[in-house]
């Protein structure tokens, strides 16, 4: 019992430190990151601009605490992983897709500025991917929030991910200087070329438990806990 | 073990993984976004909607991306 308690204060303390990882490299001026904060900034006027290198040693640190927290109880650190990766990147990809699904024009548009389908010759392809795309990340994140079926949840967000590591390596590769639209859409004007550098690397990064969901068997989030 | 016979155990591997799925549920939703993805384009309001088949207008890169 000792050893769930501890295993789980650290599994705890671990997602804190990924929730801020995840928020200084992809949003960095939300109430997650600290590297905006004033009192920093008073410090330190440059503090701003290792907003990057701040989420990335968090979740470094994250992924050293969950060692301890694995081997001290292995069985309950598996199912609060898997919990915490079903909620987590399901959550995030359904909180994706709303503004696209709200907006299939603006998304149209800022598809269009990847130039992926041109180069494909498949040019005509690109608005019906745009209406389309959203739809898979909300259907599959909810899947595997609310339903058994993790492996085939996660083998299509698997291979999304793997879509967004191509286009915004594209992107990067052909100086687009595009800004990802991962989470919100812009006017699908360029802007920034540090926004797709942090996606890819938040995509990077990502993909790895998605990988690791996919493998795992079929369960509903109530029989991870549930099951001997 | 030489590069060969991991590979082929590689292979072997997907190809036991991609027999465990269960292709109906993933195609099953695959086919019900494709047809929520029709009706939302329906739903919204006309400046927001798209073509079925088609492309956007490229933007120009304005000059102070970095």
């Amino acid at each position: 019992m000792k050893n769930t308690i501890i295993s789980a204060v650290l599994l705890v303390v671990a997602s804190i430190l990924v929730a801020i990882g995840v928020a200084e490299i992809s949003f960095p001026e939300s109430f997650l990151t600290f590297t905006d904060q004033d009192w920093l900034i008073d410090i330190w006027p440059k503090a701003y601009r290792y907003n990057i290198q701040v989420g990335l040693a968090a979740i470094i640190i994250a992924t050293g605490i969950c060692v301890p927290a694995y081997r001290l109880q292995k069985d309950f650190a598996v199912r609060a992983l898997e919990t915490l990766f079903r909620v987590g990147i399901g959550g995030m990809f359904i909180f994706a897709s709303i503004y696209k699904i709200q907006d299939p024009h603006q998304f149209a548009v800022l598809v269009a500025q990847y130039q992926f389908f041109p180069a494909l010759h498949l040019e005509s392809v690109n608005n019906f991917f745009a209406l389309v795309y959203p739809q898979f990340e909300f259907w599959f994140g909810l899947a595997m929030i609310v339903t058994p079926f993790v492996r085939e949840s996660a083998f299509a967000i698997f291979w999304m991910f793997v879509s967004f590591i191509i286009a915004l390596t594209w992107a990067l590769g052909n100086d687009l200087g595009i800004t990802c639209g991962c989470f919100e859409l812009e006017d699908g004007d360029a802007h920034d070329k540090a926004e797709a550098w942090t996606s890819l690397i938040r995509d990077i990064i990502l993909i790895w438990p998605t990988l690791w969901l996919a493998t795992r068997k079929n369960h509903s989030l109530i029989k991870v806990w549930k099951r001997k | 073990m030489d590069m060969k016979s991991i590979a082929l155990k590689v292979l072997d591997y997907l190809k036991n993984y991609l027999k465990s799925l269960n292709w109906i549920v993933l195609l099953g939703i695959a086919a019900f976004c494709i047809a929520l993805a029709v009706i939302n384009n329906i739903r919204v309001e006309d400046s927001k909607s798209v073509d079925w088949i088609g492309s956007q207008e490229i933007l120009a890169k304005p000059d102070e991306v970095l």
